[in-house]
């Protein structure tokens, strides 16, 4: 298959935008796209200071190094959860991301490791509460979140980024959809902004972007991401809803793209309107003093209180 | 036989992975050769 810019060889091709492209092509076609998602949805400026989330996964290394490339304030976090799962996940993980930034002089990470910080791992954190017996994934995006936001509050960020992927959004919609959660509909979007009692805007640069093409970006630009899931991800409901939607994919190319930016459409001309619950009011915690719609004591720290 | 071929083949939905032959990335409509030794990356993750 041929580039439809230059007929070199396709390394890949988006049959859903009709659109086959080498390896040249393909990377300043994927840069300028993000720069355009970022311009038409606002989610930030140049003189903005952005915290990108990094995993050593594909779609955050991706993100970062693509920010980095356009010019972006982007400096990384790295959230070290402390999960082995017989592949030292979590180290393997941070040395990606050290590897990355090895050819990145000037790039600047902070590094939040868990256990050292709050005294025991996300697993273990898991098994002493109440909040996740059987799987530690509710405990760790509590904890997730909550580092995020104090990190890029206490650093003075304008705006948290993070590599979420169409495959992503197109899997949280299906699986809010499949439960009519019209709470989590009404709030699901690529650019969710800063609240005036503490939350900081929150935004997803690759959103349109299928899963396939950061992974081609990454291939293709030679990043070094790890390749092992999360041991928890394994039968996630997350997973088992990406490969339905991929599985329709396969016979109707557009299918997730259609999906999502419907979905997109119908939300912004009003379709969850009224739908939704209004949020709680957001009250600072007594103990750390981010928001929490959980009285005065946060998820957070009442969580912390049990381990 | 096309990438797309042997995939199919296998029962692998072509959604699902990115295929690299000697450390390029590669599109289904390429004919593989006898020999050939093809990497699949999964590029599905998430949980």
């Amino acid at each position: 298959m041929k580039c439809k810019k230059c007929s070199g060889t396709a390394v890949i091709n988006m049959r859903q935008h009709k659109l086959a492209l080498c390896d040249v092509h393909y990377v300043a076609w994927f840069q300028g796209q993000t720069e355009r998602f970022i311009q038409k949805y606002k989610m930030f400026t140049l003189d903005e200071r952005a915290l990108v989330a990094v995993s050593g996964g594909k779609d955050s290394l991706a993100l970062w190094q693509v920010l980095l490339d356009l010019g972006y304030q982007a400096d990384g976090l790295y959230i070290g959860l402390g999960i082995d799962g017989g592949v030292d996940y979590s180290h393997q993980s941070l040395a990606k991301i050290e590897q990355f930034m090895a050819g990145r002089p000037g790039a600047q990470l902070h590094v939040v490791d868990i256990e050292s910080l709050y005294g025991a791992s996300i697993p273990d954190a898991a098994r002493l509460t109440r909040r996740g017996q059987s799987k530690p994934c509710s405990v760790c995006g509590l904890v997730k979140r909550h580092v995020m936001n104090r990190v890029a509050r206490d650093g003075g960020y304008d705006v948290l980024a993070t590599g979420h992927n169409l495959d992503d959004e197109a899997a949280v919609l299906f699986g809010n959809t499949l439960h009519w959660q019209v709470g989590y509909l009404a709030r699901q979007s690529p650019v969710l902004p800063a609240s005036a009692d503490g939350l900081a805007r929150k935004v997803k640069p690759f959103f349109r972007f299928y899963e396939r093409e950061t992974a081609a970006y990454a291939l293709v630009q030679g990043i070094d991401y790890i390749y092992d899931e999360c041991p928890y991800s394994v039968d996630a409901s997350t997973i088992r809803h990406k490969m339905v939607l991929s599985e329709l994919e396969r016979k109707s190319p557009g299918t997730k793209l259609q999906f999502y930016l419907g979905f997109l459409r119908a939300r912004e001309a009003g379709a969850f309107e009224g739908l939704a619950e209004s949020r709680p009011e957001m009250r600072p915690c007594r103990t750390c003093g981010q928001p929490t719609t959980a009285g005065d004591w946060c998820a957070f720290c009442r969580l912390w209180d049990k381990v | 036989m096309t990438l797309h071929s042997a995939l199919e083949k296998c029962n692998i939905n072509p959604h699902l992975v990115l295929a690299v032959r000697q450390g390029k990335v590669i599109t289904e409509d390429v004919i593989l050769n006898d020999g050939d030794e093809i990497r699949l990356v999964a590029v599905i993750s998430g949980g």
